[in-house]
């Protein structure tokens, strides 16, 4: 289904149809925006962030080499620069112009947050959080792992084995295999 | 190869290329594991489906007016690509006016090129034709003065000749300079002659007489003569023509005795 989908959309891109962008959106909008929201911990630039990675999605979707990578894969590195480009970009502003203001951090309204991700997060937040740490550093505030474990203080091998471990966990709690067994045990207790 | 799937494996390599924070060479290197271990493709596999799931989690509502704001602006790109396609930029047409205007210059300097290079063949052609005409002046010139040189010498004898009763129309002036070894003869007027006669210029060396030449009718002008060092005569006949080898006393009308004087 997924694939399928992940198809459609592509071949829709390609032939620059406007129905593959709305598809795109409804499928993929939400968790480009929270990575965005995720990097930059500000609304506006994260919107800025979603408008620019899709023009960027559009535009070169013809580079988009479907053996070396799922569409999310690629839509995310895309959304990921963006996003730390961005957050450069308005750093280096701020620092020309000397402005100390109190940006707007974390002011998304909870009327926001879609119902269905809260589920999701609930299982995240039954990780470790020294696991979510690294991943949170990894993933969203653009650091690699030396910069992760010279900013956590954590040894380089340290932050491999625990990025390692928190993705298998992250696997155990969405693997649809792993689900049915829960499912099986809860019914046969 | 398994050594190195391990290294791989426990390096942080596969992560970063997930995120896309590898060289060149580390995309290739990673590439090409995916492509040959089924280890290294699964495992890759199982982070790209552990990023979704995570990324997943922190799901946000995506404002509308972003993906209103995109579709405009791909409506926007697509009328002005549409459009840059119907129109021609103003450059194009810049660049074509340019390539037509040195074009035509081109050509109008190339003609005019050619048309000066015909004149000056031209003016060329008529410079040699003027050289030839001064040389063969200049020729005339020297020769006309070598003619003149033998009237203007003060050793120069001249010498009137009037023609007998058989030629009482025949008069000419002779020039002979001995030091010079100069001689000419100038034709004032000749007789009517029958058409197989003619006149011949003799001189007569030792008692024997040798054709100088015939004198034309009508020559009213200087005519330079073979100079003859032992001539003591000079003889004027009417003869027969093509005779070159005698002149007998009868065809005799005009002389002239240089031991005399005339």
């Amino acid at each position: 289904m997924s694939q399928l989908l992940e198809k459609n959309i592509i071949d829709l891109l390609s032939k620059q149809d406007e129905k593959g962008m709305a598809l795109l959106y409804d499928h993929y909008g939400d968790t480009l925006f929270g990575v965005a929201f995720k990097i930059t911990k500000d609304e506006d630039l994260a919107k800025d962030v979603l408008q620019i990675s899709l023009m960027k999605i559009w535009k070169k979707i013809d580079t988009y080499d479907s053996q070396k990578s799922k569409l999310f894969t690629w839509m995310f590195r895309i959304t990921r620069n963006t996003a730390i480009d961005k957050i450069r970009s308005v750093n280096l502003k701020t620092d020309q112009e000397i402005q100390i203001e109190v940006s707007n951090v974390y002011n998304l309204g909870v009327e926001s947050v879609n119902p269905e991700h809260l589920d999701v997060r609930k299982h995240l937040n039954s990780l470790d959080e020294k696991y979510q740490v690294v991943m949170e550093a990894l993933f969203f505030e653009g650091m690699t792992q030396q910069e992760a474990s010279e900013a956590l203080d954590i040894p380089l091998g340290t932050i491999k084995s625990r990025l390692k471990i928190g993705l298998r966990e992250l696997r155990k709690i969405y693997d649809p295999a792993t689900l049915s067994i829960l499912l099986i045990l809860i019914i046969l207790i | 190869m398994k050594n190195e799937v391990k290294l791989l494996l426990e390096s942080d390599l596969l992560e970063r290329y997930l995120l896309g924070n590898v060289s060149y060479e580390e995309q290739v290197q990673v590439e090409h594991f995916i492509d040959t271990s089924k280890e290294v493709k699964s495992a890759y596999n199982t982070l790209e489906k552990n990023l979704e799931l995570y990324s997943k989690a922190f799901a946000l509502k995506a404002p509308e007016t972003v993906l209103d704001n995109v579709l405009e602006s791909i409506k926007k790109d697509t009328h002005t690509e549409d459009s840059s396609k119907r129109s021609i930029p103003w450059y194009f047409v810049a660049a074509c006016v340019t390539t037509l205007l040195f074009g035509a210059t081109t050509i109008t300097l190339w003609n005019q090129n050619r048309l000066l290079s015909t004149t000056n063949n031209s003016v060329a052609g008529q410079i040699e034709n003027l050289k030839a005409d001064i040389i063969n002046t200049n020729a005339r010139l020297e020769n006309m003065k070598s003619k003149y040189a033998v009237l203007s010498d003060p050793e120069t004898q001249k010498y009137l000749i009037n023609g007998n009763e058989r030629a009482k129309n025949l008069r000419t002036v002779a020039y002979i300079n001995p030091k010079e070894r100069l001689s000419a003869i100038n034709v004032l007027s000749v007789p009517d002659l029958p058409k197989d006669k003619e006149l011949k210029m003799w001189a007569e060396i030792n008692g024997e007489m040798v054709c100088l030449g015939v004198i034309e009718k009508a020559d009213a002008k200087l005519m330079a003569l073979p100079f003859k060092d032992s001539a003591s005569n000079y003889k004027i006949t009417i003869d027969t023509k093509g005779n070159k080898d005698y002149a007998s006393i009868d065809t005799e009308v005009a002389s002239i005795n240089l031991n005399k004087g005339e």
